[in-house]
């Protein structure tokens, strides 16, 4: 594979596109798919639940959670495929693939917690995006992944999934609960050294020990699935490190959005990933006019169009002029603090971007993806 | 219809990312403090969108005031839980033997649905919170929920229901179970969906109401079109490209025009997904939102529109 950006001197093979909700995140992974796919490269582009969106993106009805092509409006030997991650799916793969045996696996698919609850465990769907990511990364199939991945409040949650999936394993009251006594039953309590009983007493009377025994059966099934998950979670954990996994954030102009990426930036370079490029989606381009400008523009218009008319333009043009003045300060004060080269702009179009016609206008405006 | 909307005593304003929840939230609010109602904003662990607004920072877990008749707090689920733990073990120093206790913690993060169950029990002790039990006044008469954005996992709604099947007995299951009753009081409870009038916004909103509608019962008030770019006249010809001044007037009469038209489209999709939803229409605001000010204007064409 050539190597797409030659001033990074090294090759793009993931990427992880990141920001807050409703920034254009999907729109903007299903985009840059395109545009590699268009320049030869075969990519496919990775979603969480709902698939809808990218499907909406995509202009087709729906994805299932296994790679499906997409037709591309021309053929450069790229090919173009979508998937979504079905988190509970993933889990139950995950499960059949580690379980010792048969008897383990049907005590987890059916433990009422687990069926109920694994996509909610905390941080599951961050860290299953990942661990399917990986797996289609193994698989050495295609030529570049781009990952559209679960808004999240804070990047932290994003980027520790699979440390956190580690120290649940590793370093918490899992291995407590994880004594055989306990299935026994409240009564297996007493067969547990004081320290821990208390804990459990107070858990007892805090969640209910129905809950706290459902809680271990699903845990005590888990068990044996433990090393396998945990060996997986510190690889992922590598993948996400690799020189050539990259990372994308996308933002807005809004001051919100605008204060996570300066925090989502400052943890991806304190954490050694590599960021690839901060995109500020739905700018209102344009200059700021001054008003003698404005005048003769207006004077020019005047001999096209009525003086009515002439105003009508003038007048929604300056409506705009807070926006563009807002949009022009966010820019500004995000490439202060992190750089030029790492800032992109896409205008707001005058359409919706939902199908690949109106995806390759935002492709082509991705100048810095082009080798 | 903001008037009914304020006869519950809970607000749930819910919409995909980036729609305008907090702005509609904020406006609710707004709204309610002109009638002089005791008014409580909720953030559900968010980074703290609204203090800002009103000029203040928040503080934490604590309820603050933030303009008269509006107060705001931004649940943290930390502080939630210690609340709840301290509730039932009545022991300070328990709580902290334990729970501040790494291995409990990474413990606690995996527990499925622990976080949102846990600000739902927050707000159910909100709305019931009273000023003056004796005089059986309430601290607030209205609590408005800016709730956790749609469309990704289970919603935090769907959380109690899911609980109270997967746990059939105990602290957990009865605590599921008053969130629930409150969630489907319909006399008190009521959910405002807010979407944009364009093609993901207006087909998530369809799927997260059809899926709700399906699961449960809850009580659906207006939804809220925000943002809609007001109709603009297109010219008599078209104007040819000369130098970037007229250019520019030139783009911004087209993305005018064409984002008129396109919101045009996705509100009549919207009254046909949603016939039997009332819609309230917000329009586009060309001016930077950065305080509570930049909100009068809206609130007068609601204000106008419904008294």
């Amino acid at each position: 594979m050539n190597t797409l950006n030659p001033d990074h001197h090294r090759e793009t093979r993931v990427l992880l596109v990141c920001g807050s909700g409703g920034v254009g995140k999907t729109t903007i992974a299903a985009a840059m798919g395109l545009k590699m796919s268009l320049a030869g490269y075969k990519t496919i582009v990775l979603t969480i639940d709902p698939a809808k969106r990218l499907a909406d993106s995509l202009g087709i009805k729906s994805l299932s959670d296994e790679p499906e092509k997409i037709t591309l409006p021309e053929n450069n030997g790229g090919e173009m495929w979508a998937m979504m991650l079905d988190t509970k799916r993933t889990f139950d793969r995950i499960i059949e693939k580690y379980a010792s045996s048969a008897e383990t696996r049907n005590k987890i698919i059916n433990n009422k917690l687990y069926q109920h609850m694994s996509q909610m465990l905390a941080g599951t769907q961050e860290y299953m995006a990942m661990e399917r990511l990986y797996e289609i990364y193994k698989q050495n199939t295609f030529d570049v992944m781009i990952v559209d991945t679960p808004p999240v409040q804070n990047a932290r949650d994003f980027l520790s999934a699979p440390q956190r999936m580690m120290n649940m394993i590793n370093n918490s009251m899992l291995h407590l609960l994880l004594k055989p006594s306990l299935s026994l039953g409240k009564s297996g309590l007493k067969f547990l050294e004081r320290g821990s009983q208390q804990i459990l007493k107070a858990f007892d009377r805090i969640t209910g020990f129905a809950f706290l025994q459902e809680m271990s059966e699903m845990i005590v099934a888990f068990k044996d699935l433990l090393g396998g998950f945990e060996t997986r979670a510190s690889e992922v954990n590598s993948l996400l490190k690799l020189d050539t996994t990259h990372f994308v954030i996308v933002c807005t102009t809004n001051a919100n959005s605008i204060m996570e990426t300066q925090d989502f930036f400052k943890q991806i370079s304190d954490q050694g990933f590599n960021l690839k490029k901060i995109i500020i989606n739905r700018v209102y381009e344009g200059n700021v006019l001054s008003p003698e400008k404005i005048k003769s523009c207006r004077d020019e218009l005047v001999g096209q169009f009525s003086p009515a008319e002439a105003d009508l333009l003038i007048d929604n043009y300056r409506l705009f002029v807070p926006m563009i003045k807002k949009d022009k300060r966010q820019i500004t004060s995000i490439t202060n603090s992190v750089g030029n080269d790492y800032v992109s702009t896409i205008p707001l179009f005058l359409s919706d971007v939902h199908d690949i016609k109106t995806l390759k206008m935002v492709a082509d405006v991705m100048g810095w993806l082009d080798s | 219809m903001l008037s009914e909307i304020l006869d519950h005593r809970l607000v749930f304003v819910s919409g995909k990312g980036g729609v305008g929840k907090t702005t509609t939230a904020m406006l609710l609010a707004l709204f309610a403090a002109k009638k002089k109602k005791r008014t409580l904003i909720v953030e559900m662990n968010s980074s703290g969108l609204i203090a800002p607004l009103f000029n203040t920072s928040s503080n934490g877990q604590e309820e603050i005031s933030l303009a008269p008749y509006i107060s705001g707090i931004n649940l943290s689920p930390n502080k939630c839980f210690e609340e709840y733990v301290l509730k039932r073990l009545h022991f300070k120093a328990l709580y902290q033997a334990f729970f501040n206790n790494k291995f409990v913690s990474n413990f606690l993060d995996a527990i499925p649905g622990l976080n949102d169950i846990l600000m739902l029990g927050k707000i159910y002790d909100l709305e019931r919170q009273y000023k003056n039990k004796l005089m059986a006044q309430r601290t607030y008469d209205l609590v408005i929920v800016d709730a956790p954005a749609t469309g990704h996992g289970l919603s935090t709604l769907e959380v109690p229901r899911v609980l109270r099947s997967a746990v059939k007995i105990g602290p957990l299951n009865s605590h599921a179970t008053d969130i629930l009753n409150m969630l489907a009081d319909k006399k008190k409870t009521i959910f405002c969906l807010v979407t944009l009038a364009e093609e993901m916004p207006v087909n998530e909103s369809r799927e997260y109401i059809n899926a709700l509608k399906e699961r449960t019962n809850l009580n659906f008030g207006p939804l809220f079109v925000n943002a809609v770019m007001p109709e603009i006249k297109s010219l008599s010809r078209s104007i040819p490209s000369t130098e970037s001044g007229i250019n520019t007037i030139k783009n911004y009469h087209n993305l005018a025009v064409e984002r008129a038209k396109l919101n045009q489209i996705y509100i009549k999709k919207i009254n046909e997904f949603f016939p039997d939803f009332k819609k309230i229409v917000l329009p586009f605001q060309f001016n930077e939102i950065r305080d509570y000010r930049g909100l009068i204007p809206l609130l007068h064409l609601l204000t106008e529109g419904s008294s």
